[in-house]
């Protein structure tokens, strides 16, 4: 049996693992919150979006846009939004396992992979994967910065047929204790995949200033940024709710072990007594 | 006819504001474009400038804007801004940005924060404007 010191010990490092479990979790809880209402804002800002690309294509049904047309795929580019740290439970395995399916799964000839998060980049550079750019430092916090660089770059290879699609993988946000692999194709947009916005009252026509086409080219790299930002939010979101579920867990866990080895200190301390008890008496005998 | 209409301003990542306005000036494409109440449907592109909104109570509200895009649709206009500037975020008294004309710069190949340096600019110039003529100043939002 372990003495008592030994016990005594063992309680005060699970203690310690215990408190600093907790404050991750109570960090993470207020992070999530953060996230939460970030979603909720960009889902105002993307819908508006939406909307104006609607009334675009109704107001001009046959106006063709490059970023609307398929085209023969040669050449596939996925953006992986992976996870920025790691005492998040399986949310980096999932995600990493997930991406890797889908970049698999794809047939184009030539695939571009641009990956987001420091996570995701370890994985796919230590499984040997040719990646076309990383961005390990683009977080929530520095979003504003980059992240119009970004996605302008995207635009452009797209726009200069280098790529002839853009896929997007992320975890989506659905709520603290849901959260969905998501892929999707960012580029060429499907309109009819947009939210139904209801039909105007005014049955005039639009006027566009300048063109509907400049309209369309300035709309694109937008529209493109602020579905990158949103799935960042929403990645960032789900991240930190798997990281307050694993340290809910773990907190639970360590408290759990405080007791077992409470109760074998009391076992220990009460066998000690027992046998200086017998001890006494055998010598007084 | 309904003679003030609605007008939200949306900010990714930022709440959304609202008013009811009486009128609104644009910075587009071929220079600032106005309108009112009952407008035939509008959607345009803004180029860095100033919005400038006057409101129910003839109240006048600035806004500086780094650029975006304006939709006027069923006596509602939706403005999507990269980024707002306002009043509030200014200093007046600060010597360092110049007065006088500014000439129409091509703000194509502006950074962001060319941009924005830019409007703040704009912005200042605007509202020491109206100062010395001693017009009634801008209401600041909450």
């Amino acid at each position: 049996m372990a003495s008592l010191r030994d016990i005594r010990q063992k309680i005060s490092g699970v203690s310690t693992t215990q408190q600093i479990t907790s404050a991750m979790k109570m960090m993470s809880t207020a992070r999530l919150g953060r996230a939460i209402e970030a979603i909720n804002l960009t889902h105002a800002y993307i819908t508006k979006f939406e909307h104006m690309v609607q009334d675009l294509k109704r107001e001009l049904p046959y106006f063709k846009h490059p970023c609307m047309v398929a085209r023969p795929v040669k050449c596939s580019c996925i953006v992986v939004i992976g996870g920025e740290r790691g005492l998040c439970g399986g949310f980096n395995h999932d995600i990493n396992r997930f991406a890797q399916s889908v970049i698999e799964e794809h047939t184009a000839p030539e695939k571009k992979i641009v990956v987001i998060g420091r996570k995701a980049i370890r994985y796919f550079e230590q499984r040997g994967f040719e990646l076309f750019a990383t961005f390990p430092d683009l977080t929530v916090k520095t979003l504003d910065n980059e992240l119009f660089a970004v996605s302008r770059q995207l635009f452009e290879l797209y726009n200069d047929e280098k790529v002839d699609e853009i896929h997007l993988v992320y975890t989506s946000f659905a709520s603290a204790v849901a959260r969905y692999l998501t892929s999707l194709r960012l580029l060429p947009i499907d309109i009819s995949t947009m939210p139904p916005k209801p039909q105007p009252k005014a049955a005039l026509p639009f006027d566009f200033y300048p063109s509907p086409l400049e309209i369309f080219s300035q709309l694109m790299p937008r529209y493109l940024r602020n579905l990158l930002y949103r799935s960042i939010v929403e990645s960032s979101a789900a991240e930190q709710s798997a990281r307050m579920a694993a340290m809910t867990s773990a907190t639970d866990r360590a408290e759990e072990i405080i007791d077992e080895l409470k109760l074998d200190l009391n076992r220990s301390r009460q066998a000690l007594i027992t046998r200086e008890i017998a001890e006494v008496i055998a010598g007084s005998q | 006819m309904k003679k003030t209409f609605s007008v939200s301003i949306a900010l990714p990542g930022k709440h959304l504001q609202t008013f009811e306005a009486r009128q609104i000036m644009l910075p587009s494409k071929n220079g600032y474009v106005g309108f009112m109440a009952g407008r035939q449907p509008l959607l345009a592109t803004m180029e860095p400038g100033l919005i400038s909104i006057i409101d129910v109570e003839d109240h006048h509200l600035l806004f500086g804007t780094t650029g975006g895009f304006a939709e006027m649709l069923d006596n509602q206009a939706s403005l999507l801004c990269d980024s707002l500037i306002e009043v509030k975020d200014l200093d007046l008294s600060d010597s360092s940005v110049p007065t006088g004309k500014i000439y129409v710069k091509d703000t194509s190949n502006m950074s962001e924060k060319q941009k924005r340096d830019y409007v703040r600019q704009l912005m200042l110039n605007h509202l020491r404007k109206r100062s010395a003529a001693g017009r009634a100043g801008i209401k600041t939002t909450e």
